[in-house]
């Protein structure tokens, strides 16, 4: 066993910035802020099906000031999330490695996901709030 | 593929995936992801009507809701399983812990499958067709 001999990857203190790096870790990062999400989408859809005092206990808990602060972030981290992972998928065709496309597909990513974040904020409050 | 290890793979419990089959996967549940997400934020911003129990119950047990519903909270959960699977796999250095993690990492996917399928379960069952 070489356990201690298997090199981490990638070192994040030793990089020099660069757009690339850090919109590929920020996937990373919206990933684990989503994975987590995920457990509260299914203590939703457990509350709903329980309904009376759990339903109303989850959903008072949920609209809590803190936990509405993480549903920003869980939104945001979705729509980049999505959006960065569309990119993913078109450099799995093949298209998009040019440096200047990666560059530029990367800046429309965070752009348009701040941009959706704020759309889909403004109709969910005009909605219900 | 042995009856044994469809039954296990039902359950999640099968050998960790091959590379590849990890790959693919991985691939295949954020195609579904990119549709079914979608969905649900449409549903949030211009189905729903309220997030009172009544409503959100009579909208989750709409049949075609509810499947949808539980296919995007499975899906969500495998994907997010094989990412973080790769993240533990590149940060945690040691063999055994590394092991533990994901070992871990498998139940909590496993058990939010099983809650998944059981709230469902429930919603159809005490809801039925919801003539909105």
């Amino acid at each position: 066993m070489n356990d201690k001999k298997q090199p981490l990857s990638p070192h994040l203190s030793i990089y020099r910035w660069q757009i690339t790096s850090t919109l590929s870790i920020l996937h990373r990062l919206s990933g684990l802020v989503l994975f987590l999400a995920a457990f509260d989408f299914a203590i939703w859809l457990g509350s709903i099906a329980l309904g009376g005092d759990t339903y109303v206990g989850v959903r008072s808990f949920f609209s809590t000031n803190i936990l509405v602060i993480i549903w920003v972030l869980v939104s945001l981290s979705f729509f980049y999330h999505f959006l960065n992972g569309i990119r993913h998928l078109l450099w799995d065709l093949g298209k998009g490695f040019e440096e200047s496309q990666v560059k530029l597909t990367g800046l429309l990513v965070v752009f348009l996901s701040v941009i959706l974040t704020a759309l889909f904020w403004y109709c969910l409050l005009t909605r219900f709030g | 593929m042995n009856i044994l290890h469809m039954f296990l793979k039902l359950l999640c419990l099968a050998p960790f995936e091959h590379a590849r089959q990890h790959w693919v996967s991985q691939r295949i549940t954020s195609i579904a992801i990119v549709v079914l997400g979608l969905w649900f934020v449409y549903q949030l911003l211009f189905v729903l009507t309220s997030f009172d129990h009544p409503e959100v119950f009579a909208w989750a047990s709409d049949p075609l809701n509810a499947i949808i519903l539980l296919l995007l909270s499975l899906y969500a959960i495998y994907h997010a399983e094989l990412g973080v699977q790769t993240v533990l796999e590149d940060y945690v250095a040691t063999e055994r812990l590394r092991t533990y993690t994901l070992y871990l990492l498998r139940f909590l996917r496993v058990m939010v499958v099983v809650i998944s399928f059981v709230a469902i379960g429930c919603i159809i069952k005490g809801g039925g067709a919801s003539p909105v």
